[in-house]
């Protein structure tokens, strides 16, 4: 993410991860908006609002770990 | 010996209140069973003034917030449609000092938790979040999928119950974690799975302790 802009290819690559890797019958609890199903939280992600956001920079902050190694060297500790 | 005294705040009026409402509430169990005087903060007496005169008369060594929160503040219930706060960094944070605390919402240990002096913090540096199962929404205790989020957080609780130190309760809750996380990986078919190690692995690696790391409840 550069600016105040979501670059478009990591909003295509979350969307895609929500469709993929989140059921129908998931709702996402983050803070106090509520309990926001797939749909929603896709929403959330295109209007690149303050929850979409969250959320992204949550998934961002994963697929860090996972490309530097952290996530397999902390599993493996 | 005097006896220990634990003050919990449980407000319960959306999805993620009630949620931690009722995980609070096996945790509560599990202090009455060691004889320990725990103070329930809930319904109508979890108010900003009674919290705060139960703190000056009872002084509780150990507290444990659920709640929404922010990187300055704890909030309690909604009142008249508005969160009221508990604890505010810059209005009376210094009701933490001394204390053993453990902060169930979001954002705290960013900021408020490193306030706190003489004492230690446990809490959350990101949004704490999980996924619930929505056929289980209003009935916590079969939510499985919820269940892999709060046994984790709870395992806090228990382990400063046991009389772990907090570096030792967030350990252990870290494990938890991390062996939960390996679980689902195993079974990566399973749907669901790889959106709740992410979820997993951003609550295990936002949990901070700020203070003394060593300390216990007593």
């Amino acid at each position: 993410m550069s600016g105040d802009r979501m670059d478009p290819e990591v909003k295509k690559l979350i969307l895609w991860r929500i469709d993929t890797s989140v059921p129908k019958h998931f709702k996402l609890v983050m803070g106090d908006k509520g309990a926001l199903g797939k749909e929603d939280l896709k929403k959330h992600v295109e209007a690149e609002d303050e929850i979409g956001m969250k959320f992204v920079k949550m998934e961002l902050n994963f697929i860090k770990a996972l490309s530097s190694g952290e996530f397999t060297k902390t599993l493996a500790d | 010996m005097p006896m220990k005294k634990m003050l919990v705040t449980r407000p319960k009026y959306d999805e993620a209140t009630s949620y931690s409402y009722y995980y609070a509430g096996i945790v509560i169990k599990e202090a009455g069973d060691k004889c320990i005087r725990v103070i329930d903060l809930r319904g109508r007496r979890l108010r900003r003034a009674v919290f705060e005169q139960i703190i000056g008369k009872e002084s509780p060594s150990f507290l444990f917030f659920n709640a929404h929160g922010d990187e300055k503040t704890i909030y309690g219930d909604k009142i008249d449609g508005d969160e009221e706060f508990l604890v505010k960094e810059g209005e009376n944070q210094g009701l933490l000092d001394c204390r053993l605390v453990y902060s169930r919402t979001c954002w705290s240990a960013a900021s408020l938790g490193k306030t706190c002096k003489g004492g230690c913090f446990i809490g959350h540096c990101v949004p704490f979040s999980f996924w619930l199962d929505e056929k289980w929404s209003t009935n916590p205790n079969n939510d499985n999928v919820a269940r892999q989020f709060f046994e984790p957080s709870n395992l806090i609780v228990s382990s400063l119950l046991k009389g772990n130190t907090a570096e030792e309760a967030v350990d252990k809750s870290k494990n938890l974690a991390k062996k939960t996380i390996m679980r689902l990986l195993n079974e990566k078919e399973e749907p669901g799975a790889m959106a709740s190690v992410r979820l997993l692995w951003n609550n295990m690696e936002g949990t901070e302790i700020h203070g003394n790391r060593h300390m216990k409840f007593e």
